[in-house]
């Protein structure tokens, strides 16, 4: 187990930032912490790496108990935080070099480091640029830079693709999926389902501090009822033949608006199939249809009442 | 050494914002030496007076003997002895000193009655004092003679004063201390020179404080392996260097300027008072930049307090034109302390351990201020880490 926390609570005055939460992060894998903001995704990235003391807990990182002065632990760790923190001062690469250096001593390892993760997120072209100079996705990927730099075997990353554009999005994923295939252990946490669901192998949902499911996506999935979700778009229907609509197997919800149809169904088979049969039979016409599979943020609906980004 | 690099480099970029300030120090300097500075006096002349000497006594011997012995210090013009031609040779600069002798001056004087010589100059003048001052002190050592020799005559009294006037001591004239001109441009130098150190280390030391300080990259470095205790100390030895570099430049300069106008035993303390005063101005920065969180306000707190002490306790304005309300608030600034030893200092004649022993408790106010200053600056970072980590 690369990281373990246990009954983990953290609380701010009267607010429980995080409420008795327990985790395992295995050897090799992409943990994804999926939660709306404010949800403690940041607080309990900052209890596993000692940064603030919490009131009741414990966590464990590769085994030994996790410390402020757990040196030897933190050697092995690479974490690129929230907010870009890089020296304004200096340039792309004294950046990179200054934050490899904190685990790098030898001078010349250092440097080969330096080079790799220079190209590996690739600001070749901007080395010798000052932070100020570069853009959003450029900003993130020089704070992703200087936190793997030093080649850790267990990396976090909070929230490392906020306000940035889509290809720089899709370039920190790629790295993050490359950087595990290289052997690295990543936690990674975002508000944004679809990049957890892009890239990591297990997925643990919390809200307000708890736990509301943890697994890979398709038992995350197989948790909810929602089976299907079946779009009819430009269709005329009368409250007749929306209560015939509701009378099919398997429907769970009806909701028709500017002749726009979506009925949600649980489990089963030919729910489409059943629904086109229906209006066929009714002689209506109807302009594009298709079907969507429940996703992340339908797990999350269910299980709080609300959209991951309410 | 990650973290003293960093400083490093943080510093390198901010030299051009630093060397304004030099520059406009050495600038302010090289005007303060072209127009106020003099060169050292260290010869001594005499001064010759043009006189006219008019004797109604008819030349005795003693009135003869005067005239002799001021010829050592005057050179005399013949002017006509009428009222309007006098007048005329003071107004029109001929002459400096009219002396005259009344009839019957020289019977009174042997006879001990109490005479005098009439004698007319130009206000103001060095010269004519000079004559006065010899006038008295050949007419005083007569009187000396002829009070103590009863029976004396007129030829043994001149020869016995003329004797004894002639003796002259070789005095040589040493520059043991700084001459008073120039000790006031060194005062204005060096007292200048506490604002330059406060701005350079504020802006130098608060200005990575500042940066190294900020929430996130705090955060960042304290999820490194490196102990929180190395960490500080790297910060402890780039402030240490930096702040030596500093005074290392502010002295250098002072020498090559002014090396030669003061002695080495006057720079030397200079050098340790500004030493002392490089370390007070380093723990404030400390403070400055451990309790700020943004670049505005450090230059506002920068300009603000820099010229707010230097003002108040004279390093730009001399502390007797500054009200004594003023001087008692500052008492409690280290640059009043370090203005005050600069300018005792430097205008001191001769430095003995007893006039020293007083101006190093000036020191220790100073050093006794850094202190405090250091005490609640770390008070300040134990707080603000408390409730990081909280």
């Amino acid at each position: 187990m690369v990281i373990k926390v246990e009954n983990l609570v953290k609380r701010y005055g009267d607010l429980i930032a995080v409420d008795h939460l327990s985790l395992e992060v295995r050897k090799g894998e992409i943990f994804g912490l999926l939660g709306p903001n404010g949800s403690g995704k940041t607080t309990l990235i900052n209890c596993i790496l000692a940064l603030l003391k919490y009131d009741k807990g414990n966590i464990s990182v590769f085994g030994k108990p996790m410390a402020p002065d757990a040196y030897d632990i933190k050697k092995d760790i690479g974490v690129i935080m929230q907010n870009v923190a890089v020296f304004n001062e200096l340039t792309v690469y004294e950046n990179i070099d200054y934050f490899c250096g904190l685990y790098v001593r030898d001078k010349g390892e250092r440097k080969k480091l330096v080079e790799e993760a220079i190209d590996f997120v690739g600001l070749n072209d901007f080395r010798s640029f000052y932070p100020k100079k570069l853009s959003g996705g450029l900003l993130r990927r020089l704070n992703i830079a200087c936190g793997i730099a030093h080649k850790p075997k267990l990396i976090i990353l909070d929230e490392p693709t906020v306000a940035v554009d889509p290809q720089s999005r899709n370039n920190i994923l790629e790295g993050i999926v490359r950087l595990n295939r290289q052997g690295a252990t990543i936690v990674y946490t975002s508000h944004y389902m679809e990049e957890v669901e892009q890239i990591c192998s297990r997925i643990m949902i919390i809200d307000k501090g708890r736990i509301i499911a943890a697994g890979t996506k398709e038992e995350l999935k197989s948790m909810i009822k929602v089976g299907e979700i079946v779009f009819v778009e430009s269709v005329e229907l009368n409250q007749t033949l929306l209560d015939a609509i509701r009378q099919l197997p398997n429907t769970s919800l009806v909701d028709y608006k500017n002749h726009n149809l979506t009925v949600t169904f649980t489990k089963g088979r030919n729910n489409l199939m059943n629904l086109i049969d229906l209006l066929r039979k009714k002689n209506l016409g109807y302009g594009s249809v298709y079907s969507k599979l429940p996703t992340l943020n339908d797990v999350f609906l269910e299980f709080t009442g609300r959209q991951l980004r309410d | 050494m990650p973290v003293f690099q960093a400083y490093k480099r943080v510093i390198k970029k901010s030299i051009p914002q630093l060397l304004i300030y030099i520059i406009v120090f050495v600038t302010f300097a090289a005007i303060l030496m072209s127009s106020g500075a003099p060169a050292s006096t260290v010869r001594f002349d005499d001064a010759r007076a043009r006189i006219a000497f008019m004797d109604e006594a008819d030349s005795s011997i003693l009135t003869e003997g005067l005239k002799n012995y001021l010829l050592q210090y005057a050179d005399f013009v013949d002017v006509k002895h009428d009222q309007a031609s006098l007048q005329d040779a003071l107004f029109f600069d001929e002459v400096d000193y009219i002396l005259r002798i009344p009839a019957g001056f020289t019977e009174g004087f042997l006879e001990g009655k109490p005479v005098g010589l009439e004698k007319i100059s130009l206000p103001n003048s060095v010269s004519s004092v000079y004559l006065d001052i010899n006038i008295n002190k050949y007419m005083n050592m007569a009187r000396f003679y002829l009070a103590n020799i009863p029976g004396i005559i007129q030829q043994e009294l001149v020869d016995l004063v003329s004797r004894d006037l002639s003796v002259e001591t070789a005095v040589e004239v040493r520059p043991t201390a700084v001459n008073a001109d120039a000790g006031e441009t060194l005062s204005i130098f060096y007292n200048y020179m506490s604002y330059v150190l406060l701005n350079l280390l504020i802006l130098g030391v608060g200005t990575f404080m500042l940066v190294f300080n900020q929430r996130d990259l705090r955060r960042r470095t304290l999820c490194s392996p490196v102990p929180l205790r190395q960490q500080n100390m790297q910060i402890l030895l780039g402030n240490l260097i930096y702040a030596v570099v500093c005074w290392i430049i502010m002295m250098a300069l002072g020498f090559v300027l002014y090396g030669k106008a003061m002695p080495a035993k006057q720079t030397i303390l200079v050098a340790l008072n500004t030493f002392v005063f490089t370390f007070v101005c380093l723990s404030i920065s400390f403070l400055i930049g451990s309790a700020l969180s943004s670049r505005n306000a450090l230059s506002a707190v920068t300009n603000v307090l820099s010229l707010g002490m230097c003002f108040t306790s004279g390093a730009f304005v001399p502390q007797y034109l500054i009200g004594e309300q003023v001087l008692a608030f500052a008492r409690i600034l280290p640059t009043y302390w370090y203005v005050k030893y600069n300018n005792e200092i430097i205008n001191m004649a001769n430095i003995t351990w007893d006039l020293l022993k007083p101006r190093l408790g000036y020191l220790g106010m100073q050093m006794g201020i850094a202190v405090a200053v250091l005490a609640v600056a770390l008070v300040i970072i134990k707080q603000k880490r408390q409730a990081q980590e909280a």
